[in-house]
Parts: structure tokens; C-alpha cells; sequence
């Protein structure tokens, strides 16, 4: 495999886009993202799209195609959507780095989209209960809300100070979407709120919970010997290096899975990624992982390594978890408060991790060289992890 | 299909539980449910096995860890109850 590098990204704002379809959302952050690269689409050798519930929200298939004909890309640019629910963003990424690594094309776009806003709520947990085995699980009435609801009452076991651990995820994410202008619902929200906010799957309340989301995000990617001379070009940004981008599986019902406390496909694939990039948790500078509630955050933190099992929840009560604290997580807000389009999530928050890692991030995370990414499929099925490097690093 | 495995009075633990309040599309007309997962002990040439259903009654909420039995089915899905003593 060769060394591959992030050149360009795009993104819509995360929230609400009643008027646009599926298709134009997502060309609109590959535009964006082919500008900041300077990269014409004449030059792109694959798509990969990931989207979750374009076929049972909007219809839609072969978002990919549709796509690519809207960026006029080559006939000869495959262009495929992929699709591992919460995950298909990350999936993505990881298909284009594959093509682009392996010597299919120098450049590739990795894109991720969705749209949920216009169906409701009842609607929308149907939809994504797509996820979820539908022999086993599917029968009992059980959402995902439900399933993390089931795992917060075990972390409650284990924690007498749960209430406040969950409320602190919530009020830091909260609190860091403000800062970011693509971040559906940033707050400055009260304890009190948080806690009195109505139950959704017990214990989980409301605020423990990422809002329904529309949105895009788009990363171009190129082979490190097929963007030298461009470098040379004035006002061309600095490619930021894919130091892992990895993807595992997990349990994919919640009777095989043993520990509700941990999810086995992110222990894995950090186990992998600090193998592959042959850096360990001490180096990394800040996560963007996968908090579709506030509890999945503190599960995630101890999975990938980057706080000491049983302590995330701690931590996050104390700050160390803030943009200025030891472990800076969730800096874009995350999926509670930027927002969660599901198959948009993962190339979102390698968008993220990228303005960070350029030093243009609006919430900037102080001298931040190591980034990573953690995007997590269902209830654990599947799960994609990358580093991402500044080129001096 | 009920699962043939599973015998009425099939004794088991209560793992977790959680009340859904905003239910999927299709359950929305139900009224408030419980979905729980049990660790059935091993019984009758099954061994120890974790299986999802649902628990009634869950107010008050049943402890983690609480001894619990299989009351019936509903449709496919196993129906737990407090364990007779």
C-alpha cells in the first residue's frame, strides 16, 4: 500500500434541508470538497458514498450514480454507495483510501449523506432500526435509544454517579457545538435541564440523545506521489496524512453481545489502528467519536484507549475531556449536539478532525498534530477507526 | 415463531431492561412495553444462554440481577416475569 493523504474537504451545515435532495446535498459537499483541493472531477477515479436510509426514508438507490453524474465524474470512476448503518460514512472513506492506496487512482472521493428530517420521529426509529437483527431483536419493540438505555442501566451498576457522568457528556458537547457554524443544535445547556428533559428508553432522557439530522460531508483523497508538484502551487493547503483508517465487526445482536459496557468491534479496531500507524493512545491529541447518546461516549473514550477504562465518565465530569483538558473529545460538538445524518457522520468527522488538524478549526484544540476518528454501526455490528496525521507529525 | 427452546417457566437472570417511550413505527400503537435481556440458567440439555424479550410488570422497576422465569410468549418474543419464590 502506498502513503495516502487528505487534500480537500467539504460539508454542508448538519440540521435541516426540507429543500434539497438527497442527491444535490451530496454533490454540493463533493463541490466543496474538490475546490478546497483543486482538483478537478475529470481527475476523480471513485466515488464511494455511504448513506444508510436513502432506500427506506426517500426511495432513493444508487445515490452514487447520481452523484457522480452531478460532479461529471469519468465513466470510467466507479461509483458505489456503501452502507453499514450509523458506520457507512467511515466505510467509505476506508473504500476510497483502499483504491487510492492500492494503485486503482490517485485521487478518490470519499462522501457521506443523509437525509431524516422529513419523516418523524416514529418513523425515522423504523427506519433505523434497519440495523438491528430483525428475527431477534426487531420483534421486541426494541430502538437503538432502547438498546443504550439497557446498557446506561448497567453503567448505572456500576457508577452511583451515572446521572451526572451522562449530564456532562451532554453539556460538553453541547457546550462545543456552539463554536462550530455546521452544528445543528450547539447550547448552553443547564444540569437541570438535561436531567428533567422527558425519559425516551429509561434512563435515557432527551438530551442523552443526537437529533434527527439532514446533512453531507465529502473528503477528497490523492496518493502522496500524485500531489508533490501540486504542493508547490501557491495557496495549496497541506495534505494531511491517513496514518490507519480500519474497519472491524462486532456482535450483531444484542444477545451475543456479553459486556453492554464495551463494544468488541472498536476495541479492535483501535487495537488495529495503533498497530498500523504504530502509534499508541498517549499520542493522540483528540478524538472525534461516536456519541449517538451521552453514555456512548464514555463507552467509546475506554474502548479506543484514550481515558483508563472505568474513568471516562469521571474525566468528563472534570473536564479532561474539554478542548483545553487532557483527552479533547467531541471538540465539533459530536453527533449530540453537530448532529448525526447518519450515513454522513463519519466523513464528517474526518472533516473535522482535518480543520483541526490544518489549524482552522473554530474550536480549536491547542497545537493538535494526531487526530482520530471512531464511527460505530448499530449496536456494535460494525466499526471503522482512523489517525490522521499533520504532514510534519 | 416462538423459539421451541424456550419452556414456559424457563428460569433465568435479569441482565438489563429499559422502558421504550418512543417506540418504532410499527409498535407505536402498543401500550408502554419493556424490552430486557436474560441470562436463562441451562436447563434441560440447553445450556447457559442469553436471550432479548421483554418483562412484565416494570413499575416498579425489577432489580438488575433479579431471578426471573418465562411467563409466555407474545407473538415470537419471550415475556419474562419476577420468578416465583
Amino acid at each position: 500500500m502506498r502513503p495516502v493523504s487528505i487534500v480537500g474537504i467539504g460539508s454542508t451545515r448538519f440540521g435541516r434541508h426540507k429543500e434539497t435532495p438527497l442527491d444535490a446535498l451530496a454533490a454540493s459537499a463533493c463541490r466543496d470538497a474538490l475546490a478546497d483541493a483543486g482538483i478537478g472531477a475529470p481527475e476523480i477515479g471513485a466515488l464511494y458514498l455511504g448513506n444508510f436510509i436513502g432506500g427506506v426514508l426517500s426511495g432513493q438507490e444508487v445515490l452514487a450514480g447520481l452523484v457522480g453524474h452531478q460532479l461529471g465524474l469519468p465513466l470510467s470512476a466507479p461509483c458505489s454507495k456503501v452502507e453499514g448503518a450509523c458506520a457507512s460514512g467511515g466505510i467509505a472513506f476506508r473504500q476510497a483510501w483502499m483504491s487510492v492506496a492500492a494503485g486503482l487512482c490517485d485521487f478518490a472521493i470519499a462522501a457521506g449523506v443523509e437525509k431524516m428530517s422529513h419523516a418523524g420521529t416514529a418513523r425515522v426509529t423504523e427506519a433505523l432500526n434497519c440495523a438491528m437483527d430483525q428475527q431477534r431483536d426487531g420483534p421486541t419493540g426494541l430502538s437503538f435509544p432502547g438498546y443504550f438505555g439497557m446498557a446506561a442501566r448497567v453503567y448505572g451498576e456500576a457508577h452511583a454517579e451515572w446521572r451526572s457522568h451522562l449530564t456532562a457528556v451532554t453539556r460538553k458537547n453541547k457546550a462545543n457545538g456552539l463554536k462550530n457554524p455546521l452544528a445543528q443544535m450547539g447550547e448552553d445547556v443547564s444540569a437541570e435541564t438535561v436531567e428533567h428533559s422527558p425519559l425516551v428508553a429509561d434512563p435515557l432522557r432527551l438530551y442523552d440523545c443526537c437529533p434527527i439530522s439532514d446533512g453531507a460531508a465529502a473528503i477528497v483523497i490523492a496518493a502522496d506521489e500524485a500531489v508533490k508538484e501540486r504542493l508547490s502551487r501557491a495557496g495549496a493547503k497541506a495534505p494531511i496524512r491517513i496514518a490507519a483508517t480500519v474497519q472491524t465487526r462486532g456482535a450483531p445482536d444484542v444477545a451475543s453481545i456479553r459486556n453492554l459496557l464495551s463494544f468488541e468491534a472498536t476495541v479492535e479496531a483501535a487495537r488495529q489502528a495503533y498497530r498500523v500507524s504504530g502509534l499508541s493512545p498517549s499520542d493522540i491529541d483528540f478524538v472525534e467519536l461516536h456519541d449517538c447518546f451521552s453514555l456512548t461516549e464514555i463507552l467509546d473514550a475506554e474502548d479506543l484507549g484514550v481515558v483508563p477504562r472505568g474513568m471516562a465518565g469521571a474525566w468528563t465530569r472534570e473536564g479532561r475531556t474539554r478542548p483545553d483538558g487532557d483527552m479533547p473529545i467531541n471538540v465539533s460538538g459530536g453527533l449530540l449536539a453537530k448532529g448525526h445524518p447518519v450515513g454522513a457522520t463519519g466523513v464528517g468527522q474526518l472533516y473535522e478532525a482535518v480543520r483541526q488538524l490544518r489549524g482552522e478549526h473554530p474550536n480549536p484544540v491547542n497545537d493538535a498534530a494526531i487526530g482520530m476518528t471512531h464511527n460505530l454501526g448499530g449496536a456494535g455490528v460494525v466499526c471503522t477507526v482512523s489517525i490522521l496525521k499533520r504532514a510534519d507529525a | 415463531m416462538p423459539d421451541p427452546s424456550l419452556r414456559p417457566g424457563a428460569r433465568g437472570t435479569l441482565v438489563s431492561f429499559t422502558v421504550i417511550r418512543k417506540a418504532p413505527a410499527a409498535f407505536a400503537d402498543e401500550p408502554l412495553y419493556a424490552v430486557a435481556i436474560v441470562d436463562l440458567a441451562p436447563d434441560r440439555g440447553e445450556g447457559a444462554r442469553r436471550v432479548i424479550g421483554r418483562i412484565e410488570p416494570f413499575d416498579p422497576p425489577p432489580r438488575l440481577g433479579a431471578a426471573v422465569q418465562l411467563a409466555r410468549h407474545d407473538r415470537s418474543i419471550p415475556v419474562f416475569a419476577p420468578a416465583a419464590p
